[in-house]
């Protein structure tokens, strides 16, 4: 799982994500293994509803 | 004067050159952990070497320094809960395939098995795999090589090791090392690799704070970082900058942890007494490095936001580059 954190200016960090199990801080970059697994579960989840734009950002 | 002349036979040949393109063939390099219970498909264990399995139990995947063929570590999996039908190996893919298309490859391994037709090694070029034959069963450290030219349309490079058809995963106990993949039409010995130049090689694809044997996540100030903070509010300390000891294959995945080993987390401090612990985020991750902040800080203890250069941040990451 997966959750969206903010940048320095509270919005919507877009340039990467968090993974949820190790707290993992997963950039937003093709080549990254863990984007392309965030990417297929993003996929899958807007799929079932469960869409991360659903849920709050995490707070700083 | 007679002029001196060398002895051609003592002039290395070009097979002795040969650089493997593979990166900890030899295996001894685990940076993630010496010891992995059922590690599921895809989880890397020996730096460069991944895991790729159809059923990952039970399998315990350990750096063993008994039975080996070169070094000081081999690569042993003892699987004691093979049900038929399944497969188990481990692969190394090679960064840049397209170097190597239309190329002829030999891929040689040390292999030990105490099974019969269980285990092999192979090439894939993204086209099709070559498969060499099986280790006989024996108990003992036998050559296995495969030699494959490598098609002009091929998009990717592997080296796989292990039980690699359905049905191919046996009971049973099992070595692996001395791995050589070199572009050649012919099997070419294992050469060891300079151990500095092999460790920065998979730094590339994994490198951590901690020391070489310790594992992400343990309780130990040994290598930990500490970074200056230019700027600070109430809560958050940030613009503290990173830097890799090798550039990355891409942007890494950046794991942070407390001296204790909490995972997601560092530590605030100042001169005087640690402030208390925030979460570990970044920004502007990139090959190179990247900016931290700590946000959230427990309590938030930070009240001279003015005066913040004196705040500093702690604890210990793992960069992940790994394809």
């Amino acid at each position: 799982m997966f959750k969206r954190v903010k940048n320095e200016q509270g919005q919507n960090n877009t340039d990467l994500i968090l993974r949820i199990a190790d707290n993992a801080n997963i950039p937003n970059d093709a080549g990254n293994k863990d984007w392309i697994v965030y990417q297929a579960w993003l996929i899958e989840a807007d799929q079932q509803g469960n869409s991360l734009n659903n849920q709050p950002l995490s707070a700083d | 004067m007679a002029r001196t002349q060398l002895d051609p036979t003592l002039i290395p040949s070009a097979t002795q050159n040969i650089r493997n393109i593979l990166i900890n063939g030899g295996m001894e390099i685990w940076q993630r952990a010496v010891t992995f219970t059922n590690p599921a498909t895809l989880t890397y264990v020996a730096d460069r070497w991944k895991v790729r399995t159809s059923q990952a139990s039970t399998v315990i995947v350990t750096r063993d320094a008994t039975i080996l063929d070169s070094g000081i570590y081999s690569f042993k999996a003892v699987l004691t809960g093979a049900t038929g039908g399944q497969d188990w190996r481990i692969e190394q893919q090679i960064e840049n395939p397209l170097e190597y298309k239309g190329k002829t490859v030999t891929l040689t391994a040390r292999v030990r098995s105490n099974t019969t037709n269980s285990n092999r090694i192979a090439i894939y070029d993204g086209v099709d795999t070559t498969f060499s034959s099986y280790h006989s069963g024996g108990s003992t450290f036998e050559t296995l090589t495969v030699t494959k030219t490598l098609s002009g349309s091929a998009t990717e490079l592997w080296a796989l090791v292990g039980m690699l058809a359905n049905g191919d995963k046996l009971n049973g106990t099992y070595y692996y090392d001395s791995i050589m993949l070199t572009i050649s039409a012919l099997p070419v010995s294992f050469v060891p690799p300079d151990p500095q130049q092999e460790f920065a090689r998979c730094q590339r694809y994994y490198e951590k704070s901690y020391d070489a044997d310790i594992n992400p996540g343990a309780n130990t100030a040994l290598g930990i970082v500490y970074i200056p903070m230019a700027g600070a509010s109430t809560s958050v300390v940030q613009y503290g900058s990173l830097q890799f000891k090798v550039p990355k294959r891409v942007t890494p995945t950046m794991t942070g942890y407390t001296e204790g080993g909490v995972s997601g987390s560092w530590t605030v401090r100042t001169n005087g007494a640690n402030l208390g612990d925030g979460t570990f985020a970044t920004d502007n991750i990139s090959t190179t490095g990247l900016r931290v902040r700590v946000t959230a800080i427990a309590g938030s203890p930070i009240t001279a936001s003015a005066s913040s250069n004196w705040y500093m941040a702690y604890g210990h990451f793992v960069a992940d580059a790994e394809i």
